[in-house]
């Protein structure tokens, strides 16, 4: 034996080098000097330095320096007396949505705090050593200094160790010995116990202090030992995690597209893991917790038995699309708490300047908006954070508590965060997330806000103030403008407008911006007289943003800021430029992803009061909410790795639950959403609609259009099969939608399929109506008793007398001239040409017998009444040609007449049979025509027009002035347009249909859900009559089999989702019944 | 099948307001069989004759023209004994444009103005035309026989 003691293991390469006779304690004396340096140690011991220098502070006192092997080290695990921590010290400067904010001075000796202590077993490693029941241990461990990064403190002379766990490759080294206090080893822990204890040993979160309960009188190697093992909270522990808050602030955009873990993040796994099996295995429960999820299970741990495995679990994170979706009951659970909202507010009357009464439970909306936007800052009753839990500090015996000693702890399991000061679940946004199904007023609600709260203009510059201050002074404006921002589609726009102004008793200025009515500036915007309500579309706000952007990284929200600075006076930017008092997004599943440009112009948009208007906050994914949350700026889930983390990924994971009632805790206080359904505090239905009957009715294809569906049907059944023998199915998933697509089309006119046909019918299309003029000076140049009888008819046309077909005896009504000038109804003549064509006989009129004639000689004519008065405004929207001469009355017969060979075809005569029959019982009745198919439309025009119709017709193509002059004329009662043709897609957000009571469906959606809300567009609030709505459905076609699937849900559907492998197997089941 | 409004309307113009000389009701079982009845017009053989006539409405009334045969026996060239008539709007001149009210109207004209040249009867047409004041006689000598009542 060469020392008396053994050296130890961190001391052995200066020991070789200056050889044995030099004992320990200068070892450590030169190792502490040196910080770990063997060549500088070696200096120091050559040059004699090392007897007069003192050893860097805090020195390592009576222990074995195994611990203090680096600075940085020592500094995490301070020994008891090293009472120069504070708070403080520690605290990096503080990312915003760190709950433990505010410093807070605890007292120096505070720390390390005990925590609690528990049991273990150890085993003995064999040795000299003779330990009994009441010896102190020391625990150390075995490997010194593994490369660890805490925060952002490196130990700066630990480059050269860097080995340890740099690659993850390498097996890492989890043992844990305790020696006795002077140092000498007896054991180490078992396994399971060092796993831990070595992570929070090395994370430097909790100081151990061990004592020999049992222990064999010899300590042969494996001999078990029993220990307690006493565990103190260093101050570290509480230190806010440094990195971690940076990565959960603003740049989180870039942590989320970055899906590789960093090596910080896998730091952050280990002190997860770490820190949350310590407080199992001490058996801490909390005294208070705010989880929506009730007490956390403390046996449940937050990760999968290891860390290792559980970073493999989440490291091949894909990409989002895989994230399933949140089914209809789920839903339902997640809004059921939304739901109960508002009704613990006091009813809220609008203010005078409303011109509108608003209904009980827009009372209630308003009352609860308004509480967001105003007491949050009074509320004096602070909650637990969700996701913290209140910890009491326990008290070990003989330790002095000072009264001002935290007596609390909090602990975010999720975070592995400590504090000491308590989270609130606090958050400072201001709005919220306004869910009204669809048509119980969330504009009103809205609107209502919009008066109740306003802005104090007294604060703001007038222009003259304005002009003056500009002239004379370079100091930056102040950017707060008084206006509310609302942002909507574009179809929106003039509905958003009118009913401003309408709710208004004219004290609220509302202008748009849009297209060429930009001409507000950012100087503007925040004078005393900029408007209340300033309307734009997502769309506008987009493009400025773009512009704005222009070529730099958009992906980086702090440039904006840059942006902002540069571009202060640059025209065009005046809605990035100012904080407005207010904005609103409507419809505002249109930023639900938050990629989009469209949603990151919106989250730029500043404002200090933010709402959310939707009908779905969720459409399928949970991350649709996530971009609304982060619009809104709600700390801490506006955070992209924050939801990720504790909603994205548990849902995904087998913790379906448990993000769900995250979630629910997210929305709770956020969103405010009633049903149409939803019953008020008596039980009563807050808004009773009309009654609303939806008809399936069944049609039968008629022979021409049975031959073609069958050989599209035969073709593509053919088709399918052949993949579907190749397996190939999915591989040619277009070109089999292609079929089914031709399929559905058939269903609703072959036109719409065959070419040919079709351009023979837009040619006659274009045809278009015969002059009635021209037919009659065609007529009177013609023979004598000839042109007496033409005449007479068309004069009889002209004069109204409704004649009675003579074949059906009944009035006529879409009647055909002859070119004989006999009159009878269309399908008379027809029907007989047919019989005589069938009996080989060529036509001839029924009447006079004059032949031969053909379907194609008949000349259409309609008669209808229409207000001389909106005739000339009627003409550049509506198709068809207006002519005729002047009745008394201010009312003039209005005589079509066209020329007749446009094939209508069984859906197109279900939807006349209907039109004409309710234009007959019911002359005022308004209907809305949709289709999917934008060329129905167009043969629905033709045989509107057949039968005397006026329509209106809002497709894709309209442009924002056409849409608005059209929605305006559906509304006005007095409009003799009594159809509008809508196509179903064009037609599914916003706008406002009440005008009409009928619904004609003319093909069915897959995802019915299109569907219905196409009809909540005439069922809504403001509807007074009884909608019936009738959808047309070919018997035996395709269209039934996308019944039956759409009763299924799982579907097709989702609108051609196509790219999710998990439903493939449902659709190729959909595919198979659909060609089956 | 639902009756056609046509055949209504028909039937209560008929009812409403018939024709002189021609009566025709519908049965109560079948509204498209109808009981006629038609004088014998003033200044022809079958003057002072009452006949009676059935009247059918096919299914596809009007695009095919009824049914009409004569039930009293009648000495006619255009009608033969077991009561059918021999008129073109009964058959390929039919038009949907005529009505009951006009078929029995062209009936009651084809009893003033046999046309032997399109017989059906050819017997009855061979007399008419050998012996015209012959048959004139018989044909007055069975509408007494056969059509008073």
């Amino acid at each position: 034996m060469a020392t008396s003691r053994p050296i130890p293991e961190h001391l052995l390469p200066l020991s070789a080098v200056l050889g044995p006779e030099v004992d320990v304690a200068t070892l450590e004396k030169l190792h502490a000097l040196s910080r770990g340096d063997v060549t500088a140690a070696i200096n120091h011991y050559f040059e004699g330095t090392y007897l007069t220098a003192a050893i860097p502070a805090p020195p390592p006192g009576p222990r074995p320096g195994s611990i203090a092997s680096s600075p940085s080290r020592q500094r995490q695990l301070p020994s008891r007396n090293a009472a120069d921590l504070t708070l403080d010290d520690l605290e990096t400067p503080q990312a915003a949505d760190s709950p433990n904010q505010k410093k807070r001075k605890v007292h120096d000796s505070f720390f390390p705090k005990f925590l609690g202590e528990l049991t273990i077993v150890a085993y003995a490693l064999g040795g000299m050593v003779k330990v009994k029941a009441g010896d102190q241990v020391r625990f150390e461990r075995s490997k010194p200094n593994p490369q660890l990064q805490l925060g952002r403190k490196r130990g700066a002379g630990s480059g050269s160790a860097s080995s340890g766990w740099g690659g993850r490759a390498m097996k890492e080294n989890n043992v844990v010995r305790f020696t006795t206090m002077a140092g000498f080893e007896i054991g180490r822990l078992q396994v399971d116990t060092s796993r831990w204890v070595s992570k929070v040993m090395d994370y430097g979160l909790a100081e151990f202090q061990g004592t020999i309960i049992l222990a064999p009188p010899i300590l042969c190697t494996g001999a078990e030992i029993v220990l307690t093992m006493k565990c103190y909270l260093t101050a570290a522990a509480f230190k806010a995690l440094g990195g971690n808050s940076s990565a959960f602030t603003g740049k989180s955009k870039a942590m989320a597209n970055d899906r590789l873990e960093t090596v910080h993040e896998l730091d952050l796994k280990y002190r997860k893991y770490a820190i949350n099996v310590l407080f199992r295995e001490l058996a801490l429960t909390p005294v208070a917790t705010n989880s929506p999820a009730g007490p956390r299970d403390v046996n449940v741990e937050l990760f999968s038995s290891t860390p290792e495995e559980s970073s493999v679990a989440n490291g091949d994170e894909d990409e989002e699309e895989k994230e399933p979706e949140v089914s209809d009951k789920e839903l339902d659970v997640l809004y059921e708490k939304a739901q109960q909202h508002g009704r613990e507010f006091e009813p809220m009357d609008a203010p005078l300047s409303m011109t509108y009464t608003l209904k009980p439970y827009q009372q209630q909306a308003l009352a609860w908006m308004y509480y967001k936007e105003c007491s949050q800052s009074k509320d004096e009753h602070q909650t637990l954070h969700p996701l913290w839990e209140e910890y009491e500090f326990k008290t070990e015996d003989g330790q002095d508590i000072r009264s001002d000693d935290p007596k609390r702890y909090y602990f975010n399991p999720y975070s592995s965060e400590l504090s000491l000061e308590f989270p609130t679940s606090d958050s400072l946004c201001r709005g919220g997330i306004l869910a009204d199904e669809m048509g119980l007023g969330k504009t009103i609600e809205t609107l209502s806000l919009v008066h109740t709260n306003k802005f104090d203009r007294s604060t703001l510059d007038t222009p003259e103030q304005a002009f003056a201050r500009l002239s004379t002074s370079n100091t930056a404006p102040r950017r707060l403008s008084p206006t509310t921002l609302i942002i909507c589609p574009m179809s929106l726009l003039s509905q958003w407008r009118d009913e401003a102004v309408n709710s208004s008793d004219g004290s609220l200025g509302v202008e748009v911006y849009y297209g060429s009515s930009r001409d507000w500036t950012d100087e503007t915007l925040i004078q005393r007289d900029a408007p209340d309500v300033l309307i734009t579309s997502y769309g506008t706000v987009m493009s400025e943003y773009a512009s704005l952007i222009g070529g730099q990284d958009s992906s980086k929200p702090t440039d904006l800021e840059d942006v902002r600075t540069q571009n202060k006076w640059k025209k065009g930017s005046a809605l990035f430029n100012v904080e407005f008092h207010r904005v609103v997004l409507d419809e505002a599943h249109q930023i639900k992803g938050r990629n989009t440009k469209t949603a990151k112009a919106c989250y730029a948009i500043d404002a200090a009061r933010r709402w959310v208007l939707t009908g779905t906050p969720i459409q399928n994914k949970l991350e649709d909410l996530f971009s609304l949350v982060h619009f809104l700026r709600s700390e801490p889930w506006s955070n992209f790795s924050f939801w990720r983390t504790f909603i994205t990924i548990p849902f995904e994971s087998k913790d379906k639950d448990k993000a769900m009632k995250v979630v629910t805790s997210v929305l709770e206080p956020l969103v405010l959403r009633r049903t149409k359904s939803t019953k008020d505090e008596y039980g009563r239905p807050i808004i009773s609609l009309p009654e609303r009957v939806i008809d399936i009715e069944y049609l039968e294809f008629s022979e021409p259009e049975n031959d073609i569906y069958q050989a599209l049907f035969k073709d593509g059944k053919t088709k399918f099969n052949h993949y579907c023998r190749a397996g190939t199915v999915l591989r040619h998933y277009a070109s089999i939608f292609q079929l089914l697509m031709r399929m559905r089309q058939v269903c609703d006119h072959p036109f719409l399929v065959v070419g040919a046909h079709k351009d023979k019918e837009t040619e006659s299309l274009k045809d278009g109506p015969i002059h009635l003029d021209e037919l009659m000076a065609k007529f009177s140049g013609e023979g004598e008793g000839q042109e007496s009888f033409g005449a007479s008819v068309l004069q009889g046309l002209k004069t109204g007398a409704v004649a009675e077909c003579p074949v059906c005896l009944e009035d006529m009504d879409g009647g055909v001239l002859l070119p004989c000038m006999h009159a009878a109804c269309r399908g008379c003549v027809v029907d007989f040409l047919q019989a005589q064509d069938d009996a080989g006989k060529q036509g001839e009129c029924p009447i006079c017998r004059q032949g031969p004639i053909t379907e194609d000689d008949l000349i259409e004519y309609t008669t209808s009444e229409v207000k001389s008065e909106v005739k000339s405004e009627v003409s550049d929207v509506v198709a068809g040609n207006i002519l005729g001469g002047q009745q008394g009355g201010g009312s003039e017969r209005v005589i079509q007449i066209r020329r007749n060979n446009f094939k209508s075809s069984s859906k197109l005569d279900a939807l006349m049979r209907h039109l004409n029959r309710i234009r007959k019982e019911e002359p005022r009745t308004k209907s809305v025509v949709f289709s999917q198919f934008t060329g129905m439309l167009d043969l629905a025009e033709g045989v509107l027009e057949r039968d005397g119709f006026q329509f209106l017709r809002l497709d894709g193509t309209h442009s924002q002035a056409s849409r608005e002059k059209t929605l305006q004329f559906f509304k006005d009662p007095d409009h003799p347009a009594l159809v509008i043709l809508i196509s179903l897609r064009a037609g599914g957000v916003g706008l406002n249909l009440t005008a009409a009571s009928r619904v004609y469906m003319l093909d069915p959606w897959w995802n019915y859900a299109v569907e219905s809300q196409a009809i909540d567009r005439v069922h809504r609030i403001g509807q007074v009559r009884p909608v019936v709505v009738k959808r047309f459905i070919i018997q035996g076609s395709v269209e039934e089999k996308i019944l039956a699937i759409q009763g299924r849900k799982n579907a097709l559907a989702s609108g051609l989702g196509m790219t999710k492998a998990e439903s493939q197997g449902a659709r190729m089941e959909d595919l198979q019944e659909i060609f089956s | 099948m639902a009756l056609p409004k046509r055949i209504i309307k028909e039937t209560e113009r008929l009812m409403a307001d018939p024709a002189p000389g021609i009566s025709a009701t519908p049965h109560d079982d079948n509204l498209r069989y109808f009981d006629v009845i038609i004088a014998g017009p003033n200044q022809s053989p079958f003057e002072g004759g009452v006949f009676k006539l059935e009247l059918f409405l096919p299914e596809d009334y009007p695009m095919a023209p009824p049914k009409v045969r004569f039930m009293t026996k009648i000495y006619h060239p255009n009608i033969d004994k077991l009561g059918r008539i021999c008129l073109d709007i009964l058959k390929d001149k039919w038009s949907p444009a005529l009505q009951i009210r006009t078929v029995l109207l062209s009936v009651q004209a084809l009893l003033s103005s046999p046309n032997p040249d399109d017989p059906l009867a050819n017997d009855v047409a061979q007399h008419w035309k050998e012996n015209e004041n012959a048959a004139i006689q018989t044909a007055q000598e069975w509408t007494r026989k056969y059509a008073t009542a």
